[in-house]
């Protein structure tokens, strides 16, 4: 027995056991809740001596499994994110209950997960690349349906991440000649250049950002959000893996500065963006554009603890991600078209799912009591300190999703057309009680931050040389 | 026996990359691939042992397979406008050309990346073979030429990573990668055709 057996071979034979069962949508859909949600629970309380005891009988699990020469490896210090991965899973796969997506939902985003987290445990580490290549390969018939149109943002979205591929696997081939090279070689800027390049095109950064508002607007909010909250984290996982393994990187004196840079930039161009859309579905893509940006300004914090703020980023912004989408869906259904003069008037048929749509977008804003707030609040003071011109950018940015927040809810709250009900509640019971619930836990996160965020820290138990940890 | 073979290879490579870039039908495209993968397992095996250069022999002609017989069950898959626009084949010939010139002008300076160990012939190919599916890549919002033009950068690629590194995995990975590309192709064409016939 290993952790990598349990966390990554054990669920993709599952999916496959759940690809065999996927016209059973209800089965299908609790037994991968109930899995993940195992899993998750499994990789949070899992001894960190890895020492299981059952009664009279104790046996050690391994951290490695070989594979064609290679090793998958998966330390204790890896199973936090591991758990937040299959959490976040359990919670999209028990969401999908409720909408008509892909049969395939259940068993391809079991795999995606269980892909990335090898991503995660391989050695040598760059092979990472393959396999969130593989991972997206995956994604595209979830991204787009059999029965939809083939639409430019997937196909950029497929372009932009295999085009990081090779970037990333030549940075690697160039990283194992740096170890033995003098530093300032020029090998090391060359790396460097790749290494930027590919991440750039992994994450989205501007201007290769174009394919997220377009996907969002055209494929289904839920798959959307769960995409762009599993492969973005995942990535920044990865890249923090090189800043952590390679000395050299981590003494380039301009790296935070650039990471800071390119942080607020994304939260800028997505925030400017967003303001001015008239798509709830695009407003989605520039969020988690924006989401991506705090993540890498967080990291570039580093020196003012930035690292913690990194980590205690992910619970928020996927309680929000779900809500949203869970919402958005909803009314989809509804409407069928998620531009904001189709929606007009809807809170006073659907109070639920409006209220649903607002909060999760006022919550990854940051506004006070919810749950991003008392993160993005130490982000914004932190980024004044060494440069208030940054942190009045940061501010520009944000004020963007509150400025399409509020877009939003004076198209929502217009008068109703004539011969319809001021106000009237058309949810059912079953859609308003999931609503409630990812409310109530934002509500929880955002007053009581003590509560749960201290423990996300040991997400950086990941990280054995990395600076600035606390 | 591959190194003397390399420039050969490298012809091979050129003609076939081009002739995917200027022309419009899936028939000699889907053929021109095959033979251009056939090009590329002769680069491949000047570095590699011959067992594990086969898989990208047999693995592109499973590719070729995958896409040509997708292509057979779909109709009218060559009925583009550009097709019938003589512009449309001078505008990417002379695309094409300049790419072929700027990487015959630009490869002293990329093998001096690289160490000199590694044959003139991979080098050129490889660089060549990213050059036009990047052009691929910018002159077709069709499904079919994204995927070819994806699995030509893949394979540029794959040329220099051969005579950089040897790994069973990583060979095995790009396998993967590759043929599930060309699945992804291969669904967006029934995609389509589905969209037109309904």
């Amino acid at each position: 027995m290993s952790t990598p057996l349990i966390w990554i071979a054990l669920p993709l034979i599952f999916a496959l056991f759940l690809a065999l069962i996927q016209k059973k949508q209800v089965l299908s859909c609790i037994l991968g809740t109930l899995f993940a949600f195992s899993l998750a629970l499994l990789a949070a309380f899992f001894p960190d001596n890895l020492i299981v005891e059952l009664g009279p009988l104790s046996f050690e699990v391994n951290t490695n499994l070989n594979i064609l020469g290679r090793v998958l490896l998966i330390n204790p210090g890896n199973l936090p994110f591991i758990s937040l991965m299959y959490f976040f899973a359990g919670l999209w796969i028990i969401g999908s209950g409720w909408f008509k997506l892909s049969n395939w939902f259940q068993a391809i985003s079991f795999s995606i997960v269980a892909i990335l987290i090898a991503a995660l445990a391989v050695e040598p580490f760059l092979y990472a690349a393959l396999l969130i290549e593989l991972a997206v390969l995956l994604s595209i018939p979830l991204l787009s349906p059999y029965r939809e149109k083939v639409s430019t943002g997937v196909l950029r979205f497929l372009i932009f991440q295999t085009l990081a591929l090779p970037l990333i696997l030549l940075s690697g081939w160039m990283l194992s000649g740096i170890e033995t090279a003098p530093s300032g070689s020029s090998l090391i800027n060359q790396a460097t250049i790749l290494l930027i390049l590919g991440f750039t095109f992994w994450l989205a950064v501007f201007p290769f950002h174009t394919w997220v508002p377009m996907i969002s607007q055209t494929s289904h909010p839920w798959i959307v959000s769960f995409i762009l909250l599993i492969l973005p984290n995942t990535i920044l996982m990865f890249a923090l893996t090189f800043i952590d393994r390679y000395t050299w990187l981590r003494a380039i004196p301009e790296l935070y500065n650039t990471l800071r840079l390119i942080g607020t930039l994304m939260i800028v161009i997505g925030g400017v963006l967003v303001a001015f859309q008239r798509h709830l579905g695009r407003a989605l893509g520039f969020a988690a554009i924006i989401e991506t940006g705090f993540s890498l300004l967080a990291v570039g914090l580093s020196p003012q603890g930035g690292m913690n703020w990194f980590c205690m980023l992910i619970l928020p912004r996927a309680l929000a991600y779900w809500l949203w989408a869970f919402s958005l869906s909803q009314l989809k259904k509804q409407v069928d078209d998620l531009s904001l003069d189709s929606v007009s008037s809807a809170m006073h048929a659907f109070p639920f799912l409006c209220g649903g749509i607002i909060l999760g977008q006022l919550s990854i804003a940051g506004l006070p009591l919810l749950a991003s707030f008392p993160i993005k609040r130490m982000i914004w003071f932190s980024a004044a300190d060494p440069d208030l011109l940054n942190a009045l950018w940061i501010f520009i940015g944000s004020m963007g999703l509150f400025i399409f927040s509020l877009r939003t809810l004076i198209h929502f709250s217009a008068p109703p057309s004539e011969g319809k009900p001021f106000w009237k509640i058309n949810e059912s019971i079953s859609v308003i009680v999931p609503i409630a619930v990812a409310v109530i836990a934002i509500f929880i996160l955002g007053l009581l931050p003590q509560l749960l965020f201290p423990r996300l820290l040991s997400i950086l138990n990941a990280f054995e040389h990395f600076p600035y940890l606390q | 026996m591959f190194l003397k073979l390399g420039n050969l290879a490298f012809i091979l490579v050129l003609f076939t990359s081009f002739s995917i870039l200027l022309l419009r039908s899936w028939r000699i495209n889907v053929i021109t691939l095959a033979i251009q993968y056939l090009g590329i397992f002769f680069l491949v095996a000047i570095n590699w042992p011959l067992s594990m250069a086969i898989v990208k022999l047999v693995v592109g002609w499973m590719i070729c397979a995958i896409l040509g017989t997708t292509c057979m069950t779909i109709k009218n898959l060559d009925e583009t406008e550009d097709r019938k626009l003589l512009s449309s084949y001078f505008f990417r010939g002379f695309g094409g050309l300049l790419i072929i010139l700027s990487i015959f002008t630009l490869i002293p300076q990329v093998q001096s990346i690289f160490p000199p160990k590694i044959p003139q012939p991979i080098i050129k190919a490889s660089v060549m073979l990213i050059g036009i599916g990047l052009l691929q890549l910018g002159m077709t919002s069709k499904p079919f030429y994204v995927v070819i033009g994806l699995l030509t950068i893949l394979s540029g690629f794959e040329i220099l990573h051969s005579a950089l590194e040897i790994s069973s995995l990583l060979a095995g990975l790009l396998a993967g990668v590759n043929m599930g590309l060309a699945l992804v192709g291969a669904y967006f064409l029934i995609k389509e055709n589905n969209e037109v016939s309904t």
